[in-house]
């Protein structure tokens, strides 16, 4: 079931990845899966429509905050869920302040990523 | 002019001498004492209250820069070769000596004469009455310059100790660099007496360096003003030379050319002094310039040592904290995303399990596969795992039966987790369906590191030797997944098996760490970092 639309997944860790389609797949959405922020890049300058994306902080060609922000360049109005070990505090400032931003602390379950998804899109 | 020598037996105000001292040996005659005099170095001074005429004998004209012929003798005309800044101090005593009738002691500096250095005067006398009427002022005086500046330098040096001792103790608590670089500037300009003072840092690339902090120059000029490296710029010539460079005349400088920041400030003397950074490369460099002609003395020099090795402290403390900061974060990462791992191992491997046992052997070999792998980093300090020691660590079991030949190639964490993670699934297939499952089989295994179009590569063959014909076209398990998963998507490489009639053979490419992903964009990540932190250069804050 993919009624809910296209979910752009950036990580680059392949079983979170995994593990991160199979909770996006029951929640209804079809993921787009890429490993590195280059890739991301590529996918949000296209034409495919995205609900949300999520986005892991350490991806091996850069930040995942700093991802985000480009992606916001191109598809501003695109709600992104970062996902890091880490809390919030040591994300980008610039992010932090823009809405339709949220944090999900890694290890997550399904219950903690629909949360995530609920407190930035819109049903 | 009349030279006057004091009657010896005048009464005084200290008292008169005895009297009637007949056995007494006779004294010496005007010309031993003026001898004397001459050896002692000494003149012997008289001022008439009344008629105001001052004489002496001995080189006093000499030691003053006294003209005899602009002489006219008095006190008015003595005072004028006196520095105009110690004349209210030599008046106050004169006048509290006429007052009081004690003794008159005085140290003074004279006039200032050309670019000659101070030179100071030490004065005593005595105060002469007759019929309780004061009538003259009879004393010695001497030069005491070498003995002032020696005074001056122990005054100095106990003061540049002192500062030493204190900025000391700043640095090791001030978590303000910027502000404490600013303090320790000033502070040296007060001590030195210079009117400029500047901490420079070497620039990412060792091309330039910036000036970080300072004292007395041009608003502005602090976090924008460089200085080049080059041999040929004094900074330069400090950091290549590696000890402290002295500047006695910047314009008659041959060792290099004249920094533009010097330069625009007028800058003629200076002492420039490397500032140590981390593994015995530089930070960068402090200064202390004054536009005065001046020679900097050898302990004027320790001490802008001292103070920049201070620095040096303060820098690489700021730089062990920033070092634990990130670890901790690094840790906090990991932690998650192995907790987020395990959860999905978990996950995938219950969906590919016959039974609970199955999933129990399975997870379990799993996870003790990250574990090895986890250890072997931890052990690395989270900077490179050897792929020799990951190889035997997760064949251990079987490590007499396997063969391995390539250099050793040194992974980054991330990749040797993945690597890990392929190769335990590789090994589980080989102990089950391949040659590791008979006691006769063995397991070959060679690696390559060449450069390919993006970069630099890992190539690993895997060949298994002396086990059963493998069996074709079996179900592709989970394990063989996660293979292709973390070496093709994970880590950007390749992975082909064959199944020969010699046994399964496995060739994995993998791209080499930092060149993995071609166009790395430059800026850094947090959690993409590496554990190599040396570059990290201090914030200010």
């Amino acid at each position: 079931m993919s009624a809910r639309g296209k979910v752009l997944l950036v990580e680059d860790e392949v079983l979170v990845a995994a593990l991160a389609v199979d909770a996006l797949e029951e929640l209804g959405y079809q993921t787009i899966e890429v490993t590195t922020a280059r890739a991301a890049r590529d996918i949000a300058s296209g034409k495919e429509p995205l609900v949300f994306a999520v986005v892991d902080i350490g991806l091996p060609d850069g930040r995942g905050d700093a991802l985000a922000l480009e992606l916001r360049k191109t598809r501003p109005e695109l709600p992104i869920v970062i996902a890091t070990g880490y809390d919030g505090a040591h994300l980008n400032e610039a992010l932090r302040q823009q809405s339709l931003t949220a944090v999900l602390t890694k290890p997550y379950d399904i219950r903690q990523l629909q949360a995530a998804i609920q407190s930035i899109v819109q049903a | 002019m009349d030279v006057v020598v004091p009657d010896p037996h005048e009464k005084t105000a200290g008292g008169s001498p005895a009297q009637g001292q007949a056995a007494a040996p006779s004294s010496p005659d005007v010309d031993s004492i003026r001898l004397a005099l001459e050896a002692g170095r000494i003149s012997v001074w008289s001022w008439e209250i009344k008629t105001d005429v001052v004489t002496w004998m001995g080189n006093l004209a000499q030691v003053h820069g006294i003209e005899t012929r602009d002489w006219s003798g008095t006190f008015a005309d003595f005072q004028k070769v006196i520095h105009s800044e110690d004349q209210p101090e030599v008046i106050a005593a004169v006048q509290e000596s006429l007052r009081s009738r004690k003794p008159y002691h005085v140290i003074y500096r004279l006039a200032p004469h050309d670019a000659q250095e101070d030179r100071w005067i030490e004065a005593m006398a005595s105060v002469i009455e007759q019929k309780d009427e004061v009538v003259r002022l009879v004393g010695i005086c001497r030069d005491v310059t070498d003995r002032q500046k020696l005074l001056r330098e122990l005054r100095s040096r106990a003061k540049q100790q002192e500062m030493v001792a204190k900025l000391g103790e700043r640095a090791l608590t001030e978590s303000n660099l910027q502000g404490l670089f600013e303090e320790i500037a000033t502070t040296v300009a007060d001590i030195l007496r210079v009117e400029f003072v500047k901490i420079l840092e070497l620039e990412p690339g060792d091309t330039a360096l910036l000036l970080r902090a300072g004292h007395g120059w041009k608003p502005g000029a602090i976090g924008s003003a460089h200085e080049s490296t080059g041999r040929h710029s004094q900074a330069g010539y400090a950091l290549a030379s590696g000890g402290p460079v002295i500047v006695t005349d910047l314009k008659s400088e041959t060792r290099f050319e004249i920094p533009a920041l010097l330069r625009d400030h007028g800058v003629n003397s200076g002492v420039s002094v490397p500032i140590a950074g981390r593994d015995g490369r530089a930070y960068g460099v402090l200064g202390a310039h004054t536009a005065r002609r001046r020679r900097f003395g050898e302990h004027e020099v320790s001490f802008v040592v001292a103070v920049a090795n201070l620095i040096a402290g303060a820098i690489q403390r700021r730089q062990a904290d920033q070092r634990h900061e990130l670890m901790i974060r690094e840790l906090r990462h990991r932690s998650g995303n192995l907790f987020a791992q395990l959860l999905a191992l978990f996950s995938q491997t219950s969906r590919t399990s016959r039974s609970v046992a199955d999933l129990t052997a399975k997870y379990e070999a799993r996870v003790l596969a990250l574990a090895n792998a986890h250890r072997l980093i931890t052990e690395g300090g989270w900077q490179s795992t050897s792929l020799k020691d990951l190889l035997r660590v997760l064949l251990a079991p079987y490590i007499d039966r396997v063969t391995m030949a390539g250099p050793d190639v040194f992974l980054d964490p991330d990749p040797s987790f993945a690597l890990s993670s392929a190769l335990h699934e590789l090994t589980t297939n080989a102990s089950k369906y391949g040659s590791l499952s008979v006691a006769a089989g063995k397991l070959e295994l060679s690696w390559t590191v060449e450069r390919a179009d993006r970069g630099l590569q890992l190539a690993l063959d895997w060949k298994e030797r002396g086990g059963p014909v493998p069996r074709r076209g079996r179900r592709v398990g989970f394990g063989s997944r996660l293979i292709g998963m973390v070496i093709e998507r994970q880590l950007n490489g390749q992975v082909a098996r064959t199944f020969g009639p010699n046994g399964m053979e496995a060739k994995l490419i993998v791209p080499l760490s930092h060149e993995r992903w071609p166009q790395r964009p430059v800026q850094s990540s947090v959690d993409g970092e590496p554990a190599d932190v040396g570059e990290i250069r201090p914030s200010f804050s």
